[in-house]
Order: structure tokens, then sequence, then C-alpha cells
């Protein structure tokens, strides 16, 4: 490294730490979001110039005179040699989902920095290590997935467990996705027209593509495109109709049965009708708005208004409950680490990498890239006053559902609110109300219609703004959905296949049909759960899926340590086994709490035992009773899956422990070496 | 000049590959295999 080049990286290093240190150590005043942003470009600058290079030549040596599967098993199909920048943008299209956005807008409930610090230490240290090094292990195996490398490295056991844990997470990330649509549409005509109107136009860009203009893929997208923002100007005026908002103006329930009705559609009709086309409209419109914000925030560099602690890191906060730790750590999840990541990891981006160098910038560049996706999302809640925040998020439950009586319950938490303020941002933002639109999506829509509306358009564009990030919220949620649906799908039709072979077949529609519904009443199930909870539905199933999330990376991360214990290097598996010590604690710890804990708004069994205390002492009006009896099984049943994933975890670390212990005392080491140099 | 045609060049090719993508991940038994190598089943 020359002179020069050192003592640019010295500056940038004194950059990062001076920005993080403003972060971190301002108290009780405004800071700019600039020092958010410099701190997080500097912290991912020096990751991947010094860790990422560290990891790439000392622990996994990449070497490219070693031929990538796309080279040896090329195929023309799947195992395809390409650009790095193409497989760039297509291995961060597939790990880009709603999580980033949602997770630290629900966290910022503890305040800017918990949040902050985790999603650039954890992408750092944990989150791009993971993606990493599965990519690495997958190109090494000939692309194999992360189910058959967990099966043939580890075992059957921690094969089958990682096989549940993919399933689990794909019903409840989908169920409590929907649920963060139904929160962000109902009672508003405006955004649920907007929404729905996606869906026809996502069928006539289906049609034009395979009947009208056969292949003209550019064209329908940004006829596409312009027909969405058609229908979110539109959608103000079917707002102002007295007939059609009585149509939009739907309740939670039947969105959510709306939602549950739509993924069973997309699940069995064919993909160039509704799931290409949708992904391709989604596709511009993400990397549109993604790229409107960054440069928004730069151009705008609105002040955090949101404190750097809050007094709910004692677990009391009213968005979801749980203390600071675990808990800002399960909600976070993707933004910093994320299990997910390790199935596209070891999906179609190792058959597509043409040269082994190349999986630095892509598993390890791409996650960090995703990474400020998340601290663009914590910035865009920060921006808000705290009042604003938690008049947004908090449910009925606790802030009632009128604006006076919120603003004295959350003044009396310590955060100012000004009813009359807040009522005339409701308006400014074209909505009859704003209170407790809990999940995260309006929030967000918020703060980016704020920051949006600086820029361009000022006070008078704050509702189109706002009604546009809640059409690509939705959009990119709907196309997880859909998508998630469909992956489930064959997932579960693979399994029966195995029982009954017709029903594997993905040709015919019974089995189709069935598969779909089984995996529709899945996540349908708790999307209705999610519904008609007291306590608004993200209190249980954010963490839930957090902990599912994080438990699929913890499977990764064994893994991964397996595979450096019985490679030539073993000594470097502590890049892999400091963060998987750290998520097992979490994970761990969390599940404890949601199951045992006796403060009925964390542990799920004490919550049971609430309800059923109650209907004994008849304090539940008789029509109520079922619906409480439904409340008690579901609490039961969210404490027995989360006993599930605590079991899953334990296996597959035990196994894959046995694994280690063998690998390192056994005999078994070199003929571990040995079929690490042979696949490779 | 060069710097520049090679930045746009990379651009494109990151949309290209975001857009692509999404391509790919239209058919899910490509996009999220789990049985990456039984072609006729899953993938």
């Amino acid at each position: 490294m020359s002179f020069v080049s050192r003592l640019g990286w010295v500056a940038v290093a004194l950059a990062g730490a001076g920005s993080l240190g403003v972060v971190a150590l301002s108290r009780g005043e405004t800071i700019s979001s600039t020092w958010f942003l410099v701190a997080a470009l500097c912290t991912y600058a020096l990751g991947y110039r010094f860790y990422s290079a560290f990891l790439a030549a000392r622990a996994l040596v990449l070497d490219d005179k070693r031929l990538t599967p796309a080279h040896r098993l090329a195929d023309g199909k799947d195992f395809v040699p390409t650009n790095r920048w193409v497989v760039f943008g297509h291995h961060f299209a597939a790990i880009a989902g709603p999580g980033p956005l949602v997770g630290p807008i629900l966290a910022a409930q503890f305040g800017y920095l918990p949040g902050t610090l985790y999603i650039l230490i954890g992408v750092v240290l944990g989150g791009a290590v993971q993606d990493f090094t599965i990519l690495v292990g997958s190109l090494r195996r000939n692309g194999k997935s992360l189910g058959q490398m967990v099966r043939e490295e580890i075992g059957p056991i921690g094969g089958a467990a990682a096989l549940i844990g993919v399933l689990a997470i794909m019903v409840i990330l989908i169920g409590v996705l929907g649920l963060v649509v139904v929160n962000a549409m109902f009672g508003s005509p405006w955004a649920t027209s907007t929404v729905a109107a996606t869906i026809p136009i996502a069928l006539f860009m289906g049609v034009y593509m395979v009947r009208i203009r056969p292949g003209q893929v550019l064209e329908a997208s940004l006829i596409g495109v312009a027909l969405v923002l058609v229908a979110v100007v539109g959608g103000r005026w079917i707002d102002e109709h007295e007939t059609l908002r009585v149509w939009f103006d739907l309740d939670k329930r039947a969105l959510a049965l709306s939602i549950i009705g739509y993924g069973f559609v997309a699940s069995v009709l064919p993909v160039w009708l509704l799931l290409a086309p949708r992904d391709y409209l989604s596709a511009f419109i993400k990397i549109g708005t993604v790229v409107l914000l960054a440069v928004g925030l730069v151009w705008v560099r609105p002040d955090v208004h949101l404190p750097a602690l809050t007094k709910f890191i004692d677990g009391t906060g009213p968005v979801f409950a749980g203390k600071v730790f675990p808990f800002c750590f399960i909600t976070i999840a993707c933004g910093a680490m994320s299990g997910f990541h390790a199935l596209i990891s070891s999906g179609t981006t190792p058959k597509l990498l043409d040269r082994e160098s190349d999986a630095r910038f892509i598993g390890y560049g791409a996650m960090l890239m995703e990474s400020f996706v998340a601290i663009m999302a914590l910035l865009s809640a920060s921006v808000m006053h705290p009042g604003v925040y938690f008049a947004i998020n908090s449910p009925a439950a606790l802030i009632g559902t009128d604006v006076a009586h919120a603003a004295e319950v959350i003044s009396g938490w310590g955060f100012a609110l000004d009813a009359a303020a807040f009522e005339s941002l409701t308006r400014s933002v074209g909505e009859t109300t704003l209170l407790s639109r809990t999940g995260g999506a309006p929030s967000l829509a918020v703060g980016m219609a704020e920051i949006f509306s600086r820029a361009l358009g000022g006070e008078a564009m704050k509702a189109l703004w706002y009604h546009f990030a809640i059409m690509f919220e939705a959009l990119f949620i709907l196309t997880t959905l859909d998508a998630g649906t469909r992956v489930g799908r064959f997932m579960i039709q693979d399994m029966l296949g195995n029982v009954w072979a017709p029903l594997g077949r993905t040709s015919s529609l019974p089995a189709n049909l069935l598969a779909s519904a089984l995996i529709v009443s899945g996540w349908g199930y708790f999307l209705y759960q999610g519904v008609i909870d007291p306590l608004g539905g993200i209190n249980s199933l954010w963490p839930l899926f957090g902990i599912a999330n994080q438990l699929l990376a913890a499977t990764a991360l064994a893994l991964a340590t397996t595979l450096f214990v019985k490679s030539a290097r073993p000594a470097f598996a502590f890049a892999t086994a400091t963060p998987l010590a750290w998520l097992l604690t979490v994970t761990m710890t969390a599940g404890w709490q949601k199951i045992f804990d006796p403060d009925r708004r964390i542990g799920f069994l004490a919550q049971a035992e609430h309800f059923v205390n109650q209907l004994a002492q008849g304090l539940v009006p008789p029509e109520k009773a079922l619906e409480t009896q439904t409340l008690i099984w579901n609490a039961r049943l969210d404490a027995g899956i989360t006993a599930l994933f605590m079991t899953l975890v334990a296996i597959v670390v035990l196994d894959a422990m046995r694994v280690w212990w063998k690998t390192l005392r056994g005999p078994g080491t070199a003929a571990a070496i040995a079929t690490e140099a042979v696949e490779a | 000049m060069t710097r520049l045609r090679s930045a746009l060049s990379a651009l494109r090719n990151f949309l290209h590959g975001f857009v692509g993508a999404t391509r790919l991940g239209a058919d899910p038994r490509r996009a999220l295999c789990e049985h990456g190598e039984k072609r006729g089943r899953c993938c």
C-alpha cells in the first residue's frame, strides 16, 4: 500500500471514528443525519477494505486459478459465468426484502443509538461474514444449497432442522409482512386503492409482455411505472369520491382476508401473468426509491430528533415489549445479520460467479449495501419528533383512539406530542388518522414524505409523497409475499411428493391447489392472529420472525464454522464462531423470555394465563369469550413455536460441535481436507 | 473518460442484474431452491 493510500485510509478511519463519536456521545440535542451517513460509509469502507480482504486472503484463500462451478458445470441455464456487477445486482435484489426497512423502524423505540451501532458492527463482523463464507462454501461445493451442505457437512439431523427453519421463517415472515400492509392500509381508501391498482397493472404488463409485444420488458415496465404513478395521484380522487371511497375503506379483518386471497391466487396463477411483471414493476420502483431516499438524505441533511437512548431500553416499550438486550438485536435482524441471505448465497449466486475472488465483492459487498438501506430506514424514523413516532407506532390498547388522549399518554412517557400539530400532520399526508398505525411502514412513509417533500414540492406534495412511500412499501412487501408463497408451495409439494408422487408434480392443478392452500393457511393464520391481537400483533409476531431468522443465521454460521474446522485453516473459525456465539446468546435469551417472562406483554405463557384468569373471573363479555379462547390458543401456539426454534438451534449447534470435536481430535481431519481439495 | 465509461458500464450491469434477478426470482424454483441438483423435481 502506497504512502498516499495509507494516508487516505487513516483519514477515512478518523472521519468514521469522529462521526461515530458524535452519533454515540450526543445527548439531549438534535444532530444532523450527515454524521450517521459518514459514520456508516466509513465503517463499510474500512470493513470491506481490511476485514473482508483479510478473510479473502488469509481465511478463505480465494484463488482465481480454481475454476468456479459456473465454468466447470456450465450449462447455459443455471450455471453461467456472469459479469460481477450483474451478479452483484442480482444478489442484492434477492437479499433486499422489507426486513431492513421495517426492523430498524421498530427498534427505534430504544432510541437511535442501539440500532445504529448494531447495524454497523453487526454487518461488518457478522452478517456480511456469514453471506461471504456461505457463498464461498457453496462455490467450492458445486453451488450446493444450505440444506444440502448442512446435511453433508454436519449431519441429517442438522439438515432436517435447517429445512424446518426455512419453512417456519417463510410462514411467519409472510404472516407478519401481511400484517404490516394491513396496518398501513386500514381505513385509508387512498392507500388501499393505490396498492390494489398495482394488481391489474401487473396483470396488464404480463399480458403485454407475453401477448401484445412479446419480450418488450423495458417498454412494459415503463408503462407499468407510469400507470402506478397515475394510481398514486388517482388515489386522492378516489378518497374524495363519495361512492368509490366506500369500496376501498376496509377494516383490518377485510384487508387481511383480501391479502390471504391475493396470496392464494398469486401462487396458483402462472408466473408470467402476475409474479414476473409485478417483480419487474417492483424492481424499478425499489431501486428508484432507495436511490431517491439516499439522495434526499444527502440533499436535505435533516436533523435527527429521536434521542440516542429512550427510557424504553428497560423493556417497557410500547412498540414491542422487552429490554434492549436481546430484543433490539432480534428486531433489527436483516439489516445486520439475516439467515435468509444464506439461502441466496447458496442458491443462484454461486452458480453465476465468474471468478472466485468475485465472492468478496458480492457476498460481503452486497450485505454492506443492504445494511446501508437499514441505516436510511432508521434515519427516516429518527427525523420524526419522538412523540409523533410513538403516536404512530403504539397500539390503541395503550394510547387510545383519540389524539388528545394519546398526546396525554405519550407526554406522560416524557415525549411531547402537540395534538393540534399531529392532527395537522395527519391531514397534510392525506390520512384521517395516523394513530396506532403499527408495523413500521406508515412511520417510514411519514419520514420519507418529510424528506422527499423538503427536497421537492414542499408541504403541498407531502400527501402524494406519503402515498407514494406506502405504495412502494406495499409493493415491496407484496412481492415478497407472493414469491415467498410460491417458494413455500414448491417446498410443500417437494415434501408431499415423498409421500405420494403425484402431489409433488408442480404442473398438476389439484396438487398445486392443495399445496397453495396449505402454505396460505399457514401464514394466513399468523396474519389473522396479528389482526385480532389486542396488543397489535407486531408485538408478538415480529420477535417470533426475528428469532426464526436468527435461528437460520445460527445454522448458517454453525455450518461456516464447520467448514473452517474441517479445512486446513481451522484457527480462522473464530471469524464465524464469534458471531455464532453472539447469535446464540441473543436468540436463546430472547426465546426464553418470549416463553417464560412473567410480564404478559413479553411472555406468551403469561399472556395465555392472563386471558385464562380473565375468563375464569367472568371479566370477559360473552360475545368476546370465543375470541379470548382463540387468543389463549395463539399465545400457547407461539410459545410452542419459540420452544421448537430454540430446540432446533440447540440440535444444529450441538450436532456441529460433535463434528468439530471429531474433526479436531480424531483421524477425520486429513479426510476432510482431502474432500475439500477434491471438491475445489 | 475511460473511468466514467467503466462506471457507467458497471451501473448498467448492476441494473441489468437487479432486474434480471427478479426475473430469475419470479421463478422461485430457481431463485430459492433447496434442492439445486434435483432437476425436474424442484429445480
